[in-house]
């Protein structure tokens, strides 16, 4: 089956997910072309086989669609659809989901998902330059940590709204890069892969990089946040006259944040669970003033 | 056909305070990102930093959108879609957020209002949103029950064109069930811009507990059914007070 083809497809793998059978109705509807053409009663079985309880990853869920794609290949190829095909198929299914879930889960909405909300807040509030770019929004939210100033508020101008949708696609893109690459590579491993177990999907997951972003993400997520927490803290303290980086005093707190967070990487901290502790502690901090 | 234009202009004006294109336009986007949450391919347009800010971006203020989203996008952040998990309904909850605050910038912009102004809204948004999310899961969850009977009916036809159709129906039903979440929630969209408390209540204060709720909602409290009902009447007498607070 066309390896684009199986990509495009695939990415409807959760339009019809439900708890019985979880992915079944995308993860046939993506294997279609395979039996579309043939004799009703090689569709009927292929559909009925292929409804079975089916569940993994979307962003990796290609090895398993890919694989699946070849051995039904092989199998109508053969003269062993049908019933014969039941078993081997259904085992493939069962080798690979779990294990490309676990990774995929730990990646994808683990690690990648809360930091793109984290850097599309370092972007779009804190690092954009004061004055202009997110000066204002900056601003904004300096003067929520300083009620009674009454500073007026300002209509943003046409750099801040260009600075904040810069903002907003690069984190997109820093999200939808390794997704869409992983996700387009996940398909072709599959298609490649034969069934020879656990080595077989060791080395799909080496070759697209999967390992090597939880690992990267494992030390950029504290770091990015603790970047956050120095630059909402300098916010907090230097409220609406704090600049971008808040002059050397800033600089040195945004270094401290990124080793202090670089620091827990090593504790293995969740990414959300510092993101709220943080932003509680701030917003508590504002309050208090 | 221009004086029915007309009426549903008059309508939406009288519901919602803003114009009829811009509410449509937030129909929409309800129903690209609840597709886009699970449906069709997760680009993340669903993130609620960039719902927020494209429902800011159509209401008329991108970047006090991008504000609600990416707050609300922190405190929902500790749900994963893993397993047999329906998490909070974050797309349509930020589509909420962002367009209400954005519309009480823009009834609050030009007027001189202090800053300060912003927290306010900014709790009301925050708890709009939340409650749309976790409201959401049970719309969610009633659409993935005729997800499953889509596929039932598929298995008993048997055919490619069963489960083509099955897939599109499914697809459909999330979009409408996104579009209908945000159409519902107009009203309290344009309430925010209309009745902005000036003061009153210290904004900083009302920021932190809507982070305490965030906090419980994320961690802890929605896991539960009784814990859900606190939540819940706490976030809807907080916000009955913020609207009821007049300038």
């Amino acid at each position: 089956m066309n390896h684009a083809r199986l990509f495009f497809r695939g990415l409807l793998l959760q339009a019809g997910w439900n708890r019985e059978r979880m992915q079944a109705l995308g993860f046939t509807f993506a294997l279609l072309p395979l039996v579309r053409g043939r004799e009703r009663a090689i569709e009927a079985d292929f559909v009925r086989r292929h409804l079975d309880y089916v569940n993994t990853n979307p962003a990796l869920s290609g090895v398993l669609l890919g694989a699946v794609a070849a051995a039904e290949t092989g199998l109508l190829a053969a003269g062993q659809g049908g019933e014969a095909a039941r078993e081997p198929v259904a085992a493939l299914k069962r080798r690979f989901e779990g294990p490309l879930a676990a990774l995929g889960d730990r990646v994808f909405w683990g690690w990648l998902r809360p930091l793109l909300g984290v850097l599309g807040i370092l972007l779009l509030f804190l690092l954009g330059p004061a004055g202009t770019g997110a000066g204002a929004a900056g601003r904004g939210i300096a003067a929520l940590f300083q009620p009674g100033r009454g500073t007026p508020l300002a209509d943003p101008g046409a750099g801040d709204l260009g600075w904040a949708w810069a903002s907003v696609l690069a984190a997109l893109a820093f999200y939808n890069g390794p997704y869409l690459v992983t996700r387009w590579r996940a398909v072709k491993r599959g298609l490649e892969l034969r069934p020879d177990g656990d080595r077989g999907l060791a080395a799909a997951a080496r070759g697209f990089g999967a390992t090597r972003i939880a690992s990267l993400c494992e030390y950029l997520g504290p770091v990015l946040l603790g970047a956050l927490a120095a630059r909402l803290a300098l916010a907090v303290w230097q409220g609406a006259a704090a600049t971008v980086a808040g002059g050397a005093r800033g600089v040195a707190l945004l270094v401290a944040g990124c080793l202090i967070g670089a620091g827990a990487a090593r504790f293995k901290v969740a990414p959300e669970r510092v993101a709220m502790i943080v932003l509680a502690l701030l917003l508590l901090a504002g309050a208090s003033r | 056909m221009i004086d029915a234009i007309g009426a549903l202009t008059a309508i939406s004006d009288v519901i919602t305070s803003f114009p009829a294109w811009r509410a449509a336009g937030l129909v929409l986007l309800g129903a690209v990102v609840a597709v886009d949450q699970v449906s069709v391919a997760q680009l993340q347009l669903a993130h609620p930093l960039v719902a927020g800010t494209l429902a800011g971006a159509v209401a008329g203020r991108p970047l006090e959108g991008a504000l609600a989203g990416a707050l609300l996008g922190l405190l929902l952040a500790g749900h994963r879609p893993v397993g047999g998990v329906i998490p909070p309904d974050a797309g349509p909850g930020a589509v909420v957020a962002g367009a209400a605050l954005a519309r009480a910038g823009a009834a609050a912009a030009g007027t001189g209002a202090p800053a300060e102004l912003a927290g306010a809204p900014l709790a009301l948004a925050l708890l709009l949103g939340l409650v749309v999310a976790d409201l959401g899961r049970w719309t969610d969850a009633w659409t993935r029950q005729r997800n499953r009977d889509l596929l039932v009916q598929a298995e008993a036809a048997a055919t490619p064109a069963a489960v083509q159709a099955a897939v599109a129906r499914a697809i459909g039903l999330a979009a409408l069930r996104g579009a209908l979440t945000v159409a519902l929630l107009l009203p309290a969209i344009g309430a925010t811009g209309r009745r902005l408390p000036a003061g009153g209540l210290h904004a900083t204060v009302v920021v932190a507990l809507v982070g305490g709720i965030g906090l419980a909602a994320g961690e802890r409290l929605l896991g539960t059914r009784r814990g859900r009902g606190i939540v819940l009447a706490g976030a809807g007498a907080l916000a009955a007070l913020l609207l009821g607070a007049r300038p």
